[in-house]
């Protein structure tokens, strides 16, 4: 376990649901700085990460937690309403591209994303080009995730791309996609920009765009 | 040898004369014949037609019939909602689920009061209102007379047909498609007792029908279908508690009943692999997708089990004609070394497979397969 974080986050890390339901209650009857809070949750999320990388934790992991953090942040939101400043790390598009309706690994990659600080526009599943293009032109996003698991629907993936080129949002954006039927290779050949293999990998993405 | 002796000395690890191919055929039998997929899905007979052309043309050594893209079956048992090209999707698309759950939380103890045909019928209620338990025990005896008619059609060919009976898979598996992963996840986490006591409860009872049906088709492997339990989706410790005794269950009854389980392995199964050594000599088919380490497969498995695989979808689709012949070559001469192979494709060929690419596999084995 990584020294050092609060007990909360450690918590979470630790997947002990009952020890961090009970301390993130007792913060919340304190009255603790909401801004304080998230940043313990992001903390052991983080640490989850961490050990899904370290091969410890698996997507069983990650979805675990992702579930206690979001509860987590739910209730949380209303508080933060008060607070100043904005605590979004950045936007992102995601869906799974038309053709496909597949939402197990972008739904998993939403959930990491928000467990990083990232706000997620989720276009959702069977997404025509339009939908991305209109998310990303009603948002502030540098990042889109295009999601696939069937090889027919590159036909798709390729119209979306061109559509966010024709768009003239291209300089704008950066196109990271992933799912069963995409590699390396078939990120390159279809014009993307990044090959996200799983939803940690999406968020060191979303970390380098947005740092950049 | 014919097709029949090079697959039955394959799978026993005798050295057959020469590796025998089989893509794993479902939608891709529509791309070639012409039908859609609509039809190919919801009528019999235009899909046996299609399989027979298809697997005959490309002189392939064995076969599916197309039962993965077979609506009935589908229906009947796979636990999710089913679009279907035709009804739900345009004609020409392929089938998909939708990742809705539609088992509840207190269906585990539903299960263990009642058993698995009254949860079976809950379930199913939920997800097909239309269907009553009656109506699907009439479709799955209709659904087996028709494999056996096709199963048969094949054999006259001069095929082999692949699986005698497209089982529901382990517990583990099976929950994870009626709760949805994310509720899943989190009975993964707050209840394995719970799912580990219904999963005894209906591997004891879906083992009988399994049995039942092979009893029926005459076909004399089952395939089982394993994706979420795999080490992308859960830890060693939860695949020794909650998957694994139903594999060592399925595999010792069905093993001594004379049949062969066959395990579709989805996505990367390279670090459970070691698992797999423990099943009986000669006994097993494992496919692997083209995500799993094949040629590790061979340093752990090739003594154990049959092979089978990886030709991947991308590579069948959008790949060349001699990157495909390349990448035949390269299993044939490492994972084909000694016996212990069939060529086949990762998981299933993709719709929009090319021809070309399609023949490539029977002419790498036709080539440089031979023993």
């Amino acid at each position: 376990m990584k020294p050092g974080i609060s007990e909360l986050a450690r918590a979470l890390a630790d997947l002990e649901e009952e020890k961090f339901t009970a301390l993130f209650n007792d913060y919340l009857r304190r009255q603790i700085d909401p801004l304080m809070i998230v940043d313990e949750l992001y903390a052991g999320m983080d640490d989850v990460g961490r050990l899904y990388k370290e091969g410890e934790y698996f997507l069983s992991e990650l979805v675990f937690s992702g579930e206690l953090f979001k509860n987590a942040m739910q209730k949380i939101k209303p508080l933060l309403m008060s607070t100043e400043g904005n605590i979004s790390a950045g936007t992102v598009v995601m869906g799974t591209v038309q053709g496909d309706i597949h939402e197990l690994g972008k739904n998993i990659v939403n959930t990491m994303l928000e467990c990083s600080g990232f706000e997620v526009i989720d276009v959702g599943v069977d997404a025509p080009a339009e939908k991305f293009v209109k998310a990303l032109k009603q948002s502030d996003a540098s990042l889109v995730g295009m999601s696939l698991l069937l090889t027919t629907a590159y036909e798709s993936l390729k119209q979306t791309i061109e559509a966010i080129d024709k768009s003239g949002l291209r300089e704008r954006v950066t196109i990271m996609i992933g799912g069963g039927s995409v590699n390396e290779k078939i990120c390159k050949q279809f014009g993307g920009d990044f090959y996200g293999r799983d939803a940690t990998q999406a968020v060191d993405i979303a970390r380098q765009v947005y740092a950049s | 040898m014919n097709s029949v002796e090079r697959i039955e000395a394959v799978i026993a690890l005798e050295m057959p004369d020469r590796v025998p191919v089989s893509p794993l055929l479902d939608h891709w039998a529509a791309t070639y014949t012409g039908i859609t997929n609509a039809e190919l899905m919801a009528d019999p007979e235009k899909r046996i037609q299609a399989v027979l052309k298809t697997a005959t043309n490309f002189r392939w050594d064995m076969t599916y019939i197309a039962d993965t893209a077979n609506a009935k079956l589908l229906r009947i048992g796979v636990p999710q909602l089913l679009r279907q090209p035709g009804i739900d999707l345009p004609a020409t698309e392929i089938h998909q689920f939708e990742e809705k759950g539609f088992m509840r939380v207190e269906d585990y103890d539903l299960l263990l009061a009642e058993g698995l045909l009254a949860f079976l019928e809950t379930l199913f209620a939920r997800i097909y209102p239309e269907m009553s338990m009656e109506s699907t025990l009439v479709d799955l005896a209709d659904a087996i007379l028709i494999l056996c008619d096709h199963f048969r059609r094949v054999e006259e060919a001069g095929i082999v047909p692949a699986v005698g009976f497209i089982s529901p898979g382990v517990a583990f598996e099976f929950f994870s498609f009626a709760r949805g992963i994310t509720e899943f996840f989190l009975d993964l986490h707050r209840r394995p007792e719970k799912i580990r006591a219904a999963a005894k409860i209906m591997r004891e009872e879906f083992l009988a029908l399994m049995l039942d049906a092979i009893s029926k088709t005459g076909v004399r492997r089952i395939f089982f279908g394993c994706a979420r339990s795999s080490p992308v989706f859960i830890s060693p410790k939860h695949f020794e508690e909650l998957v694994l005794p139903d594999l060592e269950f399925y595999v010792d009854a069905l093993v001594q009943a004379g049949i062969t389980p066959w395990f579709h392995c989805d996505t990367d199964w390279t670090d459970f692999l070691h698992y797999f050594q423990r099943f009986p000599h000669a006994k097993c088919v494992i496919e692997l997708d083209g995500s799993t380490d094949i040629f590790k497969a061979k340093e752990i498995l090739g003594d154990t089990i049959v092979i089978k695989g990886d030709v991947p979808a991308t590579l069948t689709s959008v790949g060349t004609k001699d990157e495909v012949l390349a990448y035949c070559r390269h299993l044939i001469e490492k994972v084909g070394k000694g016996g212990g192979f069939i060529l086949g494709s990762g998981c299933s060929l993709p719709a929009n497979a090319k021809v070309e690419n399609v023949l490539a596999l029977t002419e790498a084995v036709e080539e440089w397969g031979w023993y």
